[in-house]
C-alpha cells in the first residue's frame, strides 16, 4: 500500500522499489527476447554485427521425404494400438515405441506422418501443391459472388429495408410516416426476394459453395486424387469397407448412400455396428435423429422365435422354428364355428376394412334398436325367426 | 568503493509460436494469452503436461513458474531461459517413468 508523501506517515509505492522495478524490467526484456528468439531469420543488415541472424541456425532440409514401406507403417500402427490398450500397454512393442519416440503422442504423430507420406506417394502430389490452387479458386468464386450481389443491389436493398424497419418500429415516427415506410418496405422486400430467387444469384451461390468445398476445377480433381491416395494408404494398414445392415424399412436409395460412405470406414467398425440392432436409414433435408442401439418398431408381423424347453433326449432343432403371433378376437370366445350366440347387448361392432354379414330378428314387428339382434357369424339363432335380407323388406 | 553485490534474480522465459513470455521474481511479462493461462495455472496449481508427464505449476519459484508458462500450449512451448532445476526435474521424472521401470501387465 502506498501513501502520499504529504501524509503524516508517507510510504512509497512498492512497485517503485528498485528491486521490484528491476525484476519487472528484466521480465519484460526476457519476454521480448524470447519472442524474437524463434522468429524467422531476417536479412542481415550491412554493418550490423551479431543479432538474431547470426544466432539463428538453419537446419538442413532433406532432399525429399522418406517414404516408409507398408510393413513399417503396419508395425508402427500395431505398436500405437498396443500403447492405447490397457492390456498391451506394457508390452515389448509398446516399450520400444516409447523408447524411440519419447511418448505416446509423438508415436501417434509419427504414424500420421508415415501415413501422409504414403498417401501423397499414391496421389502423386502433396497437400502443399494444392493449397494455392484451392485458395485461388475460392477467391475467384467469392469475387464473382460479390459481383452478382452488387449487380442485384442486394446490399443496398438490405440497408434500405433495415432503415424502413427502424422507422416503422420507432416511437418517434408519426403514424403517417409509419404507414408510408411500411408500404415502401413491402415493395423493397418484394424486390429483395425476387433478386434472391433469381437464377443468377442461385448459380453464383452454387459456384461459391463448390469452390469452398474444393469440388470444382483443376483443384477439385487434385483434391479427389489426394483423397483417393489417403484411402489407399489407410487400406494398406487396416481393412476398410463392408456391408452395413439396415432395417427392412430402409429405402434402397438410403441404403446405397450409406453403404457408399461406409466403404472408407474400418471393417471392424462395420461388423460392430451390424452386431447391434439394425438402424433405420433415411435421407432427410431437415435435421437428423439418431438413437444408439434403437430397435425400430414396425406394424409388420415379424417372425418371433420362442424358446422351447426340451428335455435332453428330445430333438432341439424345433426350437429354431419361426412362429407368428396372432391376436385373438374377444367376441369369438366360446362361439363354435357356424353357430351364433346371439348377443343381447344390441351394440354394433364394426371392424375397419371388413364387413361382416349380419342377421336381424324383429320381435313384435316394430323396428327398434332394442329389438334388433346381431350376430357376427351370420348363422341363425336356434328358435329365432328367419332373418330377412337387408333392403328386401321395409317396415 | 566497490558496488554492493546484487542478488541474482531467477528468470525464466518461453516462446510459443513466436510469442514470448517471462517470469522474473514474481513478475509476469509478455504475451497476454500466455500470461493469463500461466497465472491461472499458478493460482490453481494446475497439473501441466510436459513431454507426456504431469507437473504441478505454482508461482512461488522459477521452477513452478516455468511449468505454469507451459500451460497455454504445452506442445508448442520452447524454453528460452530455464533454471537448472527444471532439467533435473524432467530427467528425474523421465527416468522414473521409463519403460524399464514399468511393471509387467
Amino acid at each position: 500500500m502506498c501513501r502520499a508523501c504529504t501524509d503524516a506517515n508517507p510510504r512509497r509505492c512498492p512497485s517503485s522499489l528498485g528491486e521490484l522495478r528491476s525484476a519487472r524490467d528484466r521480465s519484460a526484456y526476457a519476454a521480448n527476447k524470447a519472442a524474437g528468439a524463434t522468429r524467422k531469420p531476417t536479412k542481415a543488415r550491412s554493418g550490423v554485427k551479431g543479432g538474431l541472424t547470426d544466432a539463428t541456425t538453419v537446419e538442413e532440409v532433406p532432399a525429399g521425404p522418406v517414404i516408409p514401406t507398408i510393413a513399417e507403417v503396419r508395425e508402427l500402427a500395431d505398436g500405437v494400438s498396443d500403447l492405447y490398450s490397457p492390456e498391451t500397454r506394457h508390452s515389448d512393442r509398446g516399450k520400444a515405441l516409447i523408447a524411440k519416440y519419447g511418448s505416446e503422442d509423438r508415436a501417434v504423430i509419427a504414424l500420421g506422418d508415415a501415413l501422409t507420406a504414403r498417401a501423397e506417394m499414391h496421389a502423386g502430389l502433396t497437400a502443399d501443391d494444392i493449397s494455392g490452387d484451392t485458395m485461388a479458386d475460392r477467391l475467384n468464386a467469392e469475387l464473382a459472388a460479390a459481383g452478382v450481389r452488387g449487380r442485384l443491389k442486394l446490399d443496398s436493398l438490405k440497408k434500405e429495408m433495415d432503415e424502413l424497419h427502424s422507422i416503422v418500429k420507432s416511437g418517434r415516427s408519426t403514424l403517417t410516416e409509419k404507414i408510408e415506410a411500411n408500404a415502401r418496405r413491402n415493395e423493397v422486400v418484394d424486390q429483395y426476394n425476387a433478386a434472391i430467387r433469381s437464377a443468377e444469384y442461385k448459380d453464383a451461390r452454387v459456384q461459391l459453395q463448390a469452390a469452398q468445398n474444393g469440388t470444382t476445377g483443376e483443384s477439385g480433381q487434385k483434391l479427389a486424387k489426394l483423397r483417393d491416395g489417403y484411402t489407399t494408404a489407410l487400406a494398406e494398414v487396416r481393412q476398410l469397407g463392408g456391408s452395413l445392415a439396415f432395417h427392412d424399412k430402409t429405402a434402397p436409395k438410403a441404403n446405397k448412400v450409406f453403404n457408399e460412405a461406409a466403404q472408407v470406414y474400418p471393417s471392424d467398425w462395420i461388423d460392430a455396428s451390424n452386431s447391434q440392432a439394425a438402424p433405420l436409414a433415411k435421407i432427410a433435408t431437415a435435421r437428423a435423429h439418431y438413437s444408439h442401439g434403437h430397435v425400430e418398431r414396425t406394424r409388420k408381423q415379424m417372425p418371433v422365435s420362442y424358446p422351447v424347453l426340451a428335455r435332453a433326449d428330445e430333438d432341439k432343432t424345433l426350437s429354431n422354428d419361426a412362429h407368428y403371433e396372432y391376436t385373438r378376437d374377444p367376441n369369438q370366445d366360446g362361439v363354435p364355428e357356424g353357430a351364433c350366440a346371439g348377443s343381447t347387448s344390441g351394440t354394433r361392432r364394426r371392424r375397419s376394412g371388413t364387413r361382416t354379414p349380419r342377421c336381424r330378428r324383429v320381435g313384435d314387428g316394430r323396428r327398434t334398436r332394442r329389438s334388433v339382434e346381431t350376430c357376427t357369424t351370420g348363422a341363425r339363432r336356434p328358435g329365432s325367426r328367419r332373418s330377412t335380407p337387408s333392403g328386401s323388406r321395409r317396415f | 568503493m566497490a558496488r554492493p553485490a546484487t542478488r541474482t534474480r531467477d528468470l525464466v522465459s518461453v516462446s510459443v509460436d513466436g510469442r514470448g513470455a517471462a517470469w522474473c521474481d514474481g513478475f509476469w511479462s509478455g504475451d497476454a494469452e500466455i500470461i493469463e493461462d500461466a497465472r491461472l495455472a499458478a493460482t490453481y496449481r494446475a497439473a501441466v503436461p510436459i513431454n507426456g508427464l504431469k507437473f504441478e505449476a505454482h508461482g512461488e519459484d522459477a521452477l513452478g513458474a516455468l511449468i505454469a508458462l507451459h500451460a497455454h500450449l504445452p506442445g508448442r512451448t520452447i524454453v528460452v531461459e530455464s533454471t537448472p532445476e527444471f532439467g533435473a526435474l524432467l530427467a528425474e521424472r523421465a527416468a522414473s517413468d521409463a519403460p524399464e521401470t514399468w511393471s509387467a501387465a
